[in-house]
This record gives structure tokens, sequence and C-alpha cells, in this order.
């Protein structure tokens, strides 16, 4: 074997080391681990959450927050050589890499971040009082499992609302998809040292955000637990299909045609198969791939799609050896979608096959139309695209190189490729690429260990593990994070939210001027989330007609209306919509100035104007009406 | 496989404390943050874990790291089934820390059966 060491499971170090030397050497890997959170822990303490700009929270880490990442990188690339509690140490630096980069604007920020999650959290409180959904309000509801159990363990274990759940949930999240990325890798590549590359890239090629307090946050870990149960205790090394299909015949192959084991070549990857799991274990596994699929297809509406695809690969590489999971994960699927989400796709049926074969227009709404806003978003969004196809780059040049005569290869660009397929299915807001990344990414970190693994000596491997890591950090810290301006959430928003619920009248209108930050939708009682209509007034163009578009949604609710500003609105309005840096201060100088608006509430981070016809402005338009 | 043993017995002990809690906690509205912690351990330390090893012998950082998709999997579509048929209380999700107790007395059982050997099925190798 020309690479031998990357195929050991403990890989000899130069020399002859005694057991007080090796013990020693995982004793220092694990106090530059702590030496590393210690640092990275202090230095986010330290970070400044006013220093957020527009290219995000790199602006505000200190320069030590870099020190211990790098220290943590590079022991974490000396500790591949470690054969002394190795898994323990390595699966250390993973657990302390994820909380320090993932896990960094839940310490610097005050209130947990990401608008989204908190309109989210408002569907598990209105599950959690009632028992019921609401399949005609949003689409979410019609694949409501995770909301329904989230809703359920929110209530017995006494919580008032899931939002204690949102500040460390990615930290969670990804802590929990690691050791799939792990046993997958392992299987796929056939080496615990190129498992343990593979999970150490993953943290930091995840950089696509979708591990917030969401269901498609936990159906990709039920993904990968589906993954994982297919390709290890259910794996196979069978033919590909298109050997069967073109009747090529190999030495290598587990089996003739009549099912008989053949003598192998020395050193041919195809031992003769051992015996699989006996009966019970099969059955179970089954049981829980079926269990696992049913959860995702209640769950979310485009993992399902995922991992039929990732199924159907499985399969076609001969890498799983229960083929009839495939059809069984599409009856799930259909049956769902037949059943649970009528209420959404009889209505948005255009919506849900309308980009079917678009693929460029599918690419045009995830890529170029995010190419919008100022300057400072658009190098966020370049800085985006750098870091996806340097990732993607390495994972094809990984493909390129690495040959091993276990068909594995197969296998991982295939599972590497299926992603791709998502993107002529659909654009799905606009995020379709970014799904299509994240799905990638079980294939993509496997190619990239295969990659390293290439290299001439192990130490060569190191290095490069190493230098990629640290090229990784910013381009991660820019991707994730650069957006921190606009989706971060301040207690002030918070608050005025909290005040406006308590102020408006039933009824009245909710009035956002763009659908960014949490005011738009964020609930504290159960009769909130239909209790007010929320009408988004999107000010793409900005002058005076600003404010007689604002007065003409506020006028169509006989009940009123609430005009809510936040500083996300702000931010966003400035960065996204190319709108002037100081178009918040103006419209409040024109809503105070009105007549028609009251200032009912304010902070530094949020204003509340109340509507209150003018009588004549009220006459003139009842009288236009007429 | 003595320290094997013992691992299962410690994972075994613990998962059923943790059951147990996850009950009582909530029956007893004990307060938090002993509820929340009781009840999220109750789920990630959950019967699919045990279940696993049960039926498949495999290592225990398999049946842990499986266990808690499986746990969580069951979750969403006991809630989803509660919500579905109408019958949406909170206190039917006790339902899993109670197949914890009870796989966990299975495994228990077997561990005193087997003495020094291994808990579970020998899984096959691969």
């Amino acid at each position: 074997m020309r690479y031998p060491e990357w195929q050991n499971s403990a890989p000899a170090v130069s020399g002859v080391e005694d057991e007080s030397a090796r013990r020693k050497r995982a004793l220092l890997g694990f106090a530059l681990c702590f030496l590393a959170i210690a640092i990275g822990f202090f230095a986010l303490k330290l970070s400044p959450v006013t220093k957020i700009g527009p290219y995000g929270l790199i602006q505000a880490l200190s320069p030590l927050y870099y020190v211990a990442i790098a220290l943590l990188i590079i022991s974490f690339s000396l500790s591949l050589r470690v054969a002394c509690h190795r898994s323990v140490l390595l699966g250390t630096h993973l657990t302390i890499l994820v909380f320090l980069i993932h896990g960094a604007p839940s310490i610097i920020e005050a209130a947990a971040r990401f608008p989204t999650g908190y309109n989210l959290v408002g569907f598990v409180d209105y599950i959690a009082d009632t028992g019921n959904l609401l399949q005609n309000f949003d689409a979410r509801f019609c694949w409501p499992s995770f909301f329904e159990g989230v809703a359920m363990l929110d209530k017995v274990a006494g919580l008032n609302s899931a939002i204690v759940l949102l500040r460390w949930w990615p930290v969670a999240m990804n802590l929990l998809y690691l050791p799939f990325i792990f046993g997958i890798a392992k299987q796929l590549l056939g080496s615990e040292l190129k498992a343990w590359v593979a999970a150490g890239l993953f943290p930091l090629a995840n950089w696509v955000g979708q591990d917030y307090f969401s269901p498609q946050s936990l159906a990709y870990l039920l993904y990968l637990a589906f993954v994982f149960i297919l390709v290890v205790p259910l794996g196979a090394r069978d033919r590909q299909a298109w050997q069967v299909l073109f009747r090529r015949h190999n030495t290598d192959h587990l089996t003739d045609r009549q099912g008989r084991h053949r003598q192998r070549r020395p050193g041919s990857w195809a031992q003769p198969q051992q015996d699989g799991p006996r009966a019970a274990a099969t059955g179970f596994y089954l049981g829980a791939v079926v269990l696992l699929m049913a959860a995702i297809a209640t769950g979310h509406q485009l993992t399902p799609f995922m991992a039929i695809t990732s199924a159907a690969v499985l399969v076609i590489a001969g890498r799983t050896r229960v083929r009839g999971i495939v059809v069984v994960a599409v009856l799930i699927t259909i049956a769902w979608i037949c059943y649970g989400a009528v209420a959404f796709w009889s209505a948005h049926i255009d919506m849900m096959v309308g980009g079917l074969g678009n693929v460029g227009g599918n690419v045009d709404s995830g890529v170029t139309q995010r190419l919008a806003g100022n300057v400072y978003h658009e190098r966020v969004v370049d800085a985006r695209l750098v870091t996806a196809a340097f990732i993607w780059g390495l994972a094809l040049l990984g493909a390129l190189v690495w040959r091993p005569r276990n068909g594995n290869r197969a296998a991982v660009l295939l599972l590497f490729l299926a992603a791709f397929g998502m993107i002529a299915a659909g654009n799905y807001g606009g995020e379709g690429v970014l799904r299509v990344y994240l799905f990638s990414l079980p294939g993509t970190v496997c190619l990239i260990a295969a990659l390293i693994s290439k290299l001439p000596q192990f130490w060569h491997g190191q290095v490069a593990l190493c230098c990629t890591l640290l090229l990784m950090t910013p381009l991660f810290l820019v991707s994730r994070w650069g957006n921190e301006l606009y989706e971060m959430v301040r207690p002030g928003e918070l608050a005025a939210m909290f005040e406006l619920y308590q102020i408006a009248a039933p009824g009245s209108s909710i009035i956002p001027l763009n659908s960014y930050g949490p005011p738009s939708q964020y609930y504290n009682a159960a009769e909130d989330i239909t209790g007010f209509p929320t009408v988004t007034v999107p000010l793409t163009t900005f002058g005076p007609q600003a404010l007689a578009q604002i007065t003409a949604a506020a006028a169509d609710n006989p009940r009123g209306g609430y005009v809510i500003m936040t500083a996300d609105q702000e931010e966003a309005g400035w960065l996204i919509e190319g709108l002037p840096k100081n178009w918040g201060t103006t419209i409040e100088n024109m809503l105070a100035h009105s007549p028609e608006y009251k200032l009912r509430y304010s902070n530094p981070d949020a204003e509340i104007f109340q509507y209150t016809p003018h009588p004549v402005a009220k006459n003139k338009r009842r009288d236009k009406k007429k | 496989m003595i320290s094997d043993n013992r691992a299962t017995l410690a994972i075994i002990t613990t998962s059923a404390v943790v059951a147990v809690l996850a009950i009582v906690a909530p029956l007893l509205s004990i307060g938090q943050p002993i509820q929340f912690i009781a009840v999220f351990g109750g789920i990630l330390l959950g019967p699919g874990s045990l279940a696993y090893r049960l039926a498949t012998g495999s290592k225990w950082a398999e049946c842990l790291t499986v266990g808690v998709a499986l746990n969580i999997a069951a979750l969403m579509m006991v809630a989803l089934v509660a919500v579905a048929l109408h019958l949406w209380h909170p206190k039917v999700e006790l339902i899993i820390p109670a197949v914890t107790c009870g796989l966990a007395i299975v495994l228990y059982r077997r561990s005193a059966h087997a003495g020094n050997r291994d808990i579970g099925y020998q899984r096959s190798p691969r």
C-alpha cells in the first residue's frame, strides 16, 4: 500500500515511543485544547457587540480569538498522530471548535440571534398552548412534527416558551451532526484517521446557517442518521448498478451471478462477505430507517427528497443492502404530502412544480439575485461564493486523485453530486443553492479528507489539513456571520415587540417596513399569532411617497395599525435593499411629524408608532373610496 | 469484556435514573432547571440507544449516537399522532422515558445473566 499511515488506526510515529511518551503527547493535546477554550472564551467575552459592522461578527472579534482557533487547529492536526486516547482527544478538539465558532454570537450578543428562529418559536408556543395547528396560516404548519415535538417537550419540561432553546441550538446541532459525519466517513473512506479529518473539516465547512432553531436543522440530523444506518450497519459492497447493467465482470466482485463467493485476488478490497446482521437486528435497522424517514417526511419539506436521492445513490453505488428503502421512502413522502400537506400543495402547486427543470432560473434566484445590496453586502456574498467554490474545488480535486480499489469513490462522489440534483427541482424560495451546499457536505468533506490523505507523507497531510482549516476560518467567519448586523436580535427589539402586544388592540395591523427583524412575527400568547395581521410595507424605493405607502397600509384596517421600526430593519434596508444609511431616521422623522402617527414606545433599538387617522384625512379617504 | 460490562451498567443505570427523573419531575412539577434537564436528558438518553444495543449489540458509541436521532424521531412522531388524533396532552411524552425504564430493566437482566460476557447480541464483523 502506498500510503499506509492513513490506513492504520494508529499511525506510527518516528522511533519507538514508550507508554509514558504517548501519554505525554495526549496530555499535551488536552492541555492545548483547554488552553484554546480558555483563551477563546475570554476573547469572546472581550469582543464588544457594538463593533459588529457591515462585514458582521468578524469586525467585533478580539485578536485573541484567532489565537485560540489557530491553537486548536494546530493541536488537532498534531493530535492525529497521538496513539493514546486519540478518539477522546480529537473529539474534545472538535467539541471546543464547534463551541467557539458556532457559539460565538451566543456569547457575544445579548439575545439569541436570528429573527426567523423567533418566528418559529411562535409556532411552537402556539401548538404548546392550544394543541392545534394553523395549516392555512403558514405553509410550515403542513410539516408540523418538529414544532409538535418541541411543543410537547417544552410543556413537559415546564418551559413557558421555546425561546430558551434558541441561543445554543446551533452548537447542539453541530455537535450532534459530527458523530454521523465521522461514522459515514469512516465507512466510506475505510480509515478512522481520514474520518477524523472529514469530521474536522465539517464545522468550518458548514457556513450556510441552516442549523438555527428550525425544522431543517433537526431534519438534517435525522437525514445524517438515515444515511449512516444505510451505509454502516446496513452497508454492502455490491457491484455498482452500471456494472450490473453493462455486465462488466470483475474478479473483485463480491459474488458471482449464482450468488457464490469467488476467490479474491490477494489484497482485493472485496473480502468475502461476512454474515450480515441477524434477522432481528436487520428488522430493527429497517424499523429505525422507516421511523427516521417518517419523522423527516413530516418535519420538513425538502429533506425527504434529499433522503430519497441519497438512498437511491447508495443503492446504485452498491453501498447498501436494502434496495427497497428507496420505494419505502418515496411512499412515505408521497403519503404525507397527500395527507398532511394537502392544504399547502392544493393552493401552491405552481410554487411546488414551477421551478422543476428550470436550472438556470433556480441558480439565478439562488446566486445572482443574492448579489444585491450595497457594496458591503456584495462583498459578504462574494466571500460566500469564494468559500463554496474553494470547498467544492477541493472536493472535486479529491475526486480526481482519490482512486481506492474498493469502489467507495463512486459512492462518495455520487453522494456529493446527488445534492446538485436539487437545483433542478426548484429554487426553494431562493435558498436552493444553500441547501445544495448543505446536503453536499457529507460527500464534500469525505473527498477533501481523501485528497489530504493522498499526500506522500503523513506529516504533509497534517500540514495540509492545518493550512486548509486555517484558511477556512476567516472565510467561515465572514460567510457565516457576515449578515450579523441585521441577523442579530437586540434586547430592545424584543422589548418593543412585547410592548406592542400589550398596547395594540386585537385585530389591528402590525406594520414592519421590511421582512427583517423579529417584530414581523413574534408572539407572546397563542391568540397573538392570528390576532394581529402583519402587513409588510417593502420600502424598496425611498422618498416622500414612503409615508403615503405606510399610511395606505395602515388605513386599510379599520381597527388601526402600528408601525414598528427596529435596528434590524434599518440595517437590512441599508445593506440589502440599497436604501441610504439614514433612511430609518428619515422615516422616523416623517412619522413623528405627521399628525396621523403617534409615538407610543421608543428605546434605542426600536420605535412603535400608532396610526390614528386625522379627521380631515379620514373623511377625504372615505370620500375617495365612495 | 469486563470494562464493556461496566460501561454497559453505567449507561443503563444513568439512562434509567434520568428516565425516572424525567417522569417524576413533570408529575411533581419540581421546577427549573431540574425539570428541564431531566426531561431533555430523558429524550437524549431515551430508549433509542438501549433498543439499538439490545437489538444489534453494537458498540455503545454507535448506540448512543443513533439513539439520540431515534429518540428525537420518536418524539416527533408521538407528538404528531397526539395532535392528529386530538389527544394533545404533553404528558403523553412520558411514554418515552417509561419505555427507557422498561428497556433498562431488560438490559440489566440480560447483563446479570451474561456475567462477564458482553451484553446484547454480538454484532457480526463487517
